[in-house]
């Protein structure tokens, strides 16, 4: 059970395209007077071209082709462990439904005449 | 490498059904984006239509598209039934939780049924190279993380620029006025003041 690092290089570059793009995308749609967008925004553009760079410096074709590739197999790779974030929600649903009123300590101390009421 | 393309005998077309896949994919998460805003901004009922939209044209994809777009767009299309069952599912749970201790018995039923069947579904699409692939698939956490940290870095930087703002003017009369209504009304008065 081994991998590639060109895979994996691909697939994390394309990772980082794709939550700085979010995130770019986030800015540019909540822009409102109260915002200070600038070095967010320089913060995401960076750590986007630092993506592409690493996209392209391992695939042999041109850079649009390398972001297309990289970005695909990231959302690909997001899908592919939404199973394990759907088992955490999982546990949590259960955790909610199972959960019972804890005991409490004020009506303890009244007796057991006021844990009855 | 991965990302092999087919090269594609039609490029006008080509560039349609890419235009069209990152249009969409654009769209819809401009629109959760604008939906995120809350009910403080006006353009926020923009967002849900928007995303729907954006959402309808990335999964209604005309035939022929390849490349690596037609790898991302069969797996949302075998991922969107269990989605759907498994947000379903969760929504429902979560109204009929016991909040403040008295459970919804119906719909937390439903809910668990919808959950179950979103884990049937995962568990016949999985194959057996799954623990392999699961392998290369989890490289995408150190890139995301990344990225947030970017941006979180960068939110940090504007937050430490920006300094103290100064005290803001107290409430005019009307707008005590206003102020004074709506807080008769969300407690029970009549709140015809204004």
């Amino acid at each position: 059970m081994s991998i590639e690092v060109s895979t994996a290089l691909t697939i994390a570059s394309g990772g980082m395209m794709l939550s700085s793009s979010f995130f770019a995308i986030h800015l540019a749609a909540s822009l409102n007077p109260y915002h200070r967008p600038a070095a967010p925004m320089i913060g995401c553009m960076a750590s986007f071209l630092v993506g592409l760079s690493i996209a392209t410096a391992f695939f042999d074709g041109s850079t649009i082709s390398a972001a297309r590739g990289a970005l695909s197999d990231a959302v690909v790779s997001v899908f592919s462990l939404l199973p394990l974030a759907f088992a955490f929600v999982t546990y949590q649903l259960a955790r909610i439904s199972l959960r019972k009123r804890p005991e409490d300590p004020l009506l303890a101390l009244l007796g057991p005449l006021a844990s009855d009421e | 490498m991965k990302n092999d393309m087919n090269p594609n005998p039609h490029p006008s077309m080509m560039d349609v059904h890419l235009l069209q896949v990152w249009g969409s994919l654009l769209i819809t998460l401009l629109g959760i984006c604008l939906h995120r805003m809350g009910p403080a901004f006006e353009r926020s009922r923009f967002g849900p239509p928007i995303a729907l939209l954006g959402f309808a044209a990335f999964v209604l994809q005309p035939d022929g598209l390849t490349g690596p777009e037609k790898a991302m767009h069969d797996t949302l299309l075998s991922s969107l039934p269990w989605i759907a069952a498994a947000t379903a599912g969760t929504l429902l749970v979560l109204r009929g939780a016991p909040t403040y201790w008295s459970a919804k018995s119906i719909p937390m039923l439903l809910g668990w049924a919808a959950v179950s069947l979103a884990w049937i579904m995962i568990l016949l699409d999985s194959d057996s190279a799954v623990a392999s692939r699961l392998l290369s698939d989890i490289s995408v956490l150190p890139g995301l993380l990344l990225g947030v940290i970017a941006f979180a870095f960068g939110v940090r930087l504007a937050e430490g620029f920006s300094g103290a703002s100064e005290e803001s003017s107290p409430l005019t009369v009307d707008e005590g006025r206003l102020v004074r209504t709506i807080l008769t009304r969300r407690l029970g008065g009549d709140g015809d003041e204004y």
